[in-house]
């Protein structure tokens, strides 16, 4: 007390008057405010949302990049392949975004990126149709991503999808069956032990009931990350599609997972801890053009699937060691963008980087990111 | 007069009013031509999957989605290009029983951007109404030795009247392209000067939106056409309107981009066969990095 005087405390009246005039004031303010949109929740920990996709990655000791991806350029968008397919080039991708061909030769490679991050396995697309080719001209190359040197692991006909095991000890491949003419029969899974000394040899047919329906085109080839299991996305006469699952030990293969004919089923991922698997659904979108793509998560074991990203579809691909990241290219726009998603409490993905990727290299779109293990932290 | 002779003349009276009016109508008939809207669905259903991030759907949700479109527009033609067979098939089926067609596959393809169908990937015209015949596949220039060769597919068809409809996808290559566009307008042509109604639904890979790039369509176009304006800046040599072609009393907007922003797709019909009151309408649809072109206008006969 400083010896001033004493100020005068309102009597019991005012004070109710006053009090009422305070609340309706807050009522007042409130009811003027503008709604605030409660807030995503965010894992502990996790970055705002930035302009690094990739910064979560880390270089494999001396190999230059964090992921490939498939690019696609305004040059091969005219130099079509046979079927006006654009043409296309492996890229490989830093840690601060910025890419470089590994490929330059519009080859249009099916690929897939050795775990150590150190070779990338791809074979090329004849840039002739089928029937006009003289010769089977196809076979998988391992390209050296660090000198860019290409050597040739087996030729086969009609090599589809590539997918080197985590321990670079086998290659996944789609091949047609040996007995029929360029191009006809339907592809499917093999495997060949590198170095390729031997022939592929083929997955067994499914056991289950449902499995029993003979596929007519397979692809997504992803290895788990024990390389006991090769998972992979088939379709079936009816349109449908099937996520199964082949035990490369005992051979046996089992569904997982389907979807009918009005869902593409358009990336395949392995979690880090080889106990889901993520897949992305393409869907027609709404009336009023929002997406119902979506990203689910399988569970590896019981074949749950849980939705854990809406409005994202493409090539998702996890990209943290503890699966708690991942990542995609999203070529909605004129120019394609990364984008990373970290997993909230909740278990679903929430956005936290995205930046446009490749404009240096001229990209007009991106797909099939690959992010090997040995860059996940 | 008894009622024997009132019954007569009236009678009488009775079939003189029929004949006259008999009479009437058929001079009547003679007079008034008929006609029929003719109403066209072009696209280029970029049946890619897998191959294109751009068309990433697969070839049945492409023809479920199409065969909605084709349906809700009351179109009665439908020209498609990189269709795959697969798509086709499905697309006919979606449409019901009045609906028949005809594919062409132009390529054997490598992949399985096509399943669960075979590896069939082309051209293809559907109409509403009895299958087409007289079927032609023609192969059309290739100057630059290109390992895809392009066809024009026509089939013969009743649509109130008989009309050719006719299916094609040019070169990418300028030259290539410029030479089939010649040869399509030939036909067409020769189509035309025997008093014949054609229709063709093409992605010409030309933008006419472009004036210098446009004098490749001339063979086609029958009039100035071409650029952004309404005023033209070239003037064509050959016998067709196109759906999207400025005119009088149009509506307003023309030559709307097909892909991108360029006009790469084309519905066209015979000009002396076809009322001047054709239009043309681009709508987005999510299967196709093209955007489908209807087009329309009045067949007389």
């Amino acid at each position: 007390m400083d010896g001033g005087v004493p100020a005068r405390r309102p009597g019991p009246g005012r004070r109710l008057r006053a009090g009422a005039s305070l609340l309706g004031v807050a009522t007042l303010l409130v009811a003027c405010a503008t709604p605030v949109e409660p807030v995503a929740s965010r894992p502990t920990g996790a970055a705002r949302l930035d302009g690094t996709p990739f910064a979560g990655l880390s270089a494999c000791g001396s190999r230059p990049f964090v992921a490939v991806v498939r690019g696609f350029t305004t040059a091969g968008e005219s130099a079509e392949g046979p079927g006006s397919s654009p043409s296309s080039d492996i890229l490989g991708v830093r840690q601060d975004g910025s890419v470089t061909p590994v490929t330059n030769d519009l080859g249009s490679y099916a690929f897939g990126l050795a775990d150590d991050g150190a070779t990338v396995y791809a074979s090329p697309t004849p840039d002739v149709a089928p029937a006009a080719r003289a010769a089977p001209a196809d076979g998988v190359l391992a390209i050296d991503l660090a000198t860019g040197r290409r050597t040739p692991v087996l030729q086969a006909t009609d090599v589809g999808e590539v997918a080197p095991a985590p321990d670079g000890s086998t290659l996944a491949l789609t091949l047609p069956p040996a007995d029929v003419p360029p191009d006809t029969g339907t592809p499917s899974p093999a495997l060949v032990d590198l170095p390729a000394a031997a022939n592929p040899r083929r997955l067994a047919p499914p056991a289950t009931s449902r499995a029993a329906t003979v596929a007519t085109a397979s692809r997504d080839l992803t290895w788990s990350p024990d390389a006991t299991r090769l998972a992979f996305v088939v379709t079936l006469p009816d349109a449908a599609q099937e996520v199964r699952v082949t035990d490369t030990t005992s051979g046996a293969t089992t569904t997982l997972h389907h979807v009918d004919a009005t869902v593409a089923l358009q990336s395949l991922d392995w979690s880090p801890d080889g106990t889901a698997l993520l897949a992305a659904e393409g869907r027609a979108p709404s009336a009023s053009g929002r997406s119902r793509d979506r990203a689910v998560e399988i569970d590896a074991t019981t074949g749950r699937a849980t939705v854990v990203l809406r409005g994202v579809g493409g090539d998702l691909a996890y990209s943290a060691a503890d699966g708690s990241h991942v990542t995609a290219i999203d070529n909605g726009g004129s120019v394609p963008v990364a984008r990373t998603w970290a997993r909230d409490a909740g278990g679903r993905f929430v956005l936290t980087a995205s930046a446009a990727i490749g404009a240096a290299a001229d990209l007009v779109a991106a797909d099939r990111i690959d992010i090997p293990r040995c860059a996940m932290r | 007069m008894n009622a024997r002779r009132r019954r007569s003349r009236h009678l009488t009276a009775l079939l003189a009013l029929l004949a006259l009016a008999a009479g009437s109508l058929a001079v009547g008939s003679a007079a008034d031509a008929a006609t029929v809207r003719t109403k066209v669905f072009e696209l280029n259903a970029c049946d890619q999957f897998g191959r294109d991030p751009a068309c990433d759907s697969t070839a049945a949700q492409r023809a479920d989605v199409v065969a909605s479109s084709v349906l809700t527009a009351g179109s009665d033609v439908v020209t498609l290009q990189e269709v795959c067979r697969y798509t086709y098939d499905r697309l006919l089926q979606r449409l019901g029983t009045a609906w028949h067609g005809t594919f062409f596959p132009t390529v054997t393809i490598g992949d399985d951007r096509c399943a669960p169908g075979a590896r069939s990937w082309g051209v293809a015209l559907l109409v509403r109404a009895a299958a087409p015949t007289n079927v032609t596949a023609t192969l059309l220039p290739n100057p630059l030795g290109e390992s895809e060769r392009r066809y024009l597919l026509c089939g013969d068809v009743v649509l109130g009247t008989a009309v050719r409809v006719c299916s094609s996808h040019f070169s990418v290559q300028s030259a290539a392209s410029a030479e089939q566009v010649t040869a399509v307008g030939s036909r067409l042509a020769t189509h035309a000067s025997g008093g014949g109604a054609a229709i063709l639904g093409v992605d010409a890979n030309i933008d006419v939106r472009a004036c210098a790039a446009a004098a490749a369509l001339r063979p086609l176009y029958s009039s100035t056409f071409g650029g952004t304006s309404t005023t033209g800046c070239q003037t064509g040599t050959g016998v067709m309107v196109e759906a999207d072609q400025a005119r009088t009393g149009g509506d307003g907007t023309y030559d709307a981009p097909t892909c991108g922003t360029r006009k790469c797709d084309y519905v066209f019909f015979t000009r002396n066969r076809w009322a001047a009151d054709h239009r043309g309408v681009t709508t987005s649809l999510w299967v196709s990095d093209h955007r489908v072109l209807r087009g329309q206008a009045t067949l007389s006969w």
